[in-house]
């Protein structure tokens, strides 16, 4: 399911090599190593499917034509995925929604909130079916803020480790894993809503 | 110990704390019924979220971009440092001319190639020092017209009120600002995916 757990960094870079040298074939097997993952990504970012295929489409365009600023020495995915991200700040920024920035500024620092546990006997995240909770669980998505939402679908829908996501991010560890710890209280206080 | 923040429960279940800290929490759970439901809660969050369902990929979307990849340009390498080239330039004349000597064309084989090196470098000498003469054209022609224009500009300022002056100053230095907000939102783009790399 995962691009990256899926990824091998010898494989991807024989095949970004042979893309180099113009065989479009390796670059083809890049895309179906990795139209899965990116579809999953950008679809829970843009929320509609025919525009994260659009979406996903351009990302492994502009891929392909800076294929040869790719450094061997990072993970092919990480790489693809700040394409991706970048590739979103500018859709957003085109189709002017400000609202939703996902390279917003901080708004807290290492350690962020320190809520205490409260009393969540009635939760609804423990007594629904697994079938509904995911339901409502794309539902809730939507309503985080992108830049959080971004952090919260790498690391829990895509699997990418924390010092992948600073990499793609060039975030400090300390504040992405506040930032995905803030995504999931939110998810959580919005599925009990 | 006492109840502890959410974000502790959060980096229990992202195996994120040391192993003390998480004995302690683990016994801590182990008697507190209401961490243990939030802790449930939240792993019930993210089992689900790790479950969700794959969207689907349509069966042509790697030939779509194929399809897509045949009107565009080859991806451009990426090109080495100067000192880089220069060192494997470097590294290839010396492989060459001790091939030359130990081939048994000798030390006159490894000077003729020397020579021939030195020759061209010569050359490449004599090109770049005509376009220096050029250039220093250019800087003289360049000084001559700003004489000029500032003369020009003494004569005007000599006809026209300070009020007027004053007008014409910040009505360029608008223009001026709107130019270079126009020409920053225009290379953001570029600046965007010279980032990816």
């Amino acid at each position: 399911v995962t691009g990256d757990r899926a990824s091998s960094l010898p494989e991807d870079q024989a095949l970004v090599r042979r893309a180099l040298r113009g065989d479009r074939r390796a670059f083809e097997t890049i895309v179906r190593k990795y139209q899965q993952p990116m579809l999953n990504y950008l679809g829970r970012m843009v929320g509609e499917r025919e525009m994260a295929l659009d979406v996903s489409q351009e990302v492994f365009l502009r891929a392909y034509a800076s294929l040869g600023t790719y450094r061997p020495e990072f993970k092919f995915s990480t790489w693809l995925y700040r394409i991706a991200s970048n590739y979103l700040i500018d859709y957003w920024r085109k189709k002017k929604i400000a609202a939703v920035s996902i390279d917003q500024p901080l708004d807290d620092e290492e350690g962020g909130r320190t809520i205490q546990v409260a009393d969540e006997t009635a939760s609804v995240v423990r007594t629904l079916e697994l079938k509904e909770l995911r339901e409502r669980l794309e539902a809730a998505l939507a309503q985080v803020p992108a830049h959080l939402r971004e952090l919260f679908v790498w690391r829990h829908v895509n699997g990418l480790s924390y010092e992948e996501m600073a990499e793609i991010k060039g975030l400090p560890l300390g504040t992405v894993k506040n930032r995905v710890f803030q995504a999931k209280e939110m998810m959580k206080s919005l599925l009990e809503a | 110990m006492d109840c502890p923040n959410l974000r502790r429960l959060s980096d229990l279940l992202e195996e994120g704390l040391p192993p003390a800290e998480k004995v302690a929490l683990e016994r801590h759970l182990a008697v507190c019924p209401g961490c243990e439901t939030a802790l449930a809660a939240r792993r019930r969050l993210i089992e689900a979220a790790a479950s969700l369902p794959d969207l689907e990929v349509p069966f042509d979307f790697a030939a779509s971009v194929l399809a897509r990849l045949e009107t565009a340009p080859a991806p451009a390498r990426r090109r080495f440092p100067l000192a880089a080239r220069l060192a494997v330039a470097a590294s290839a004349v010396s492989v060459v001319g001790l091939a030359l000597v130990l081939a048994g064309g000798g030390l006159p084989a490894f000077l003729r190639l020397n020579a021939a090196l030195w020759g061209s470098i010569r050359s490449a000498a004599q090109v770049l020092g005509k376009g220096l003469k050029v250039l220093v054209l250019a800087g003289k022609l360049i000084l001559q017209f700003s004489s000029q224009a500032l003369a020009a500009f003494r004569t005007i300022t000599s006809l026209i009120g300070p009020e007027a002056q004053a007008a014409i100053v910040g009505a360029a230095v608008l223009i001026l600002l709107a130019g270079g907000f126009v020409l920053r939102r225009r290379s953001s783009y570029a600046e965007r995916s010279h980032e990816d790399t």
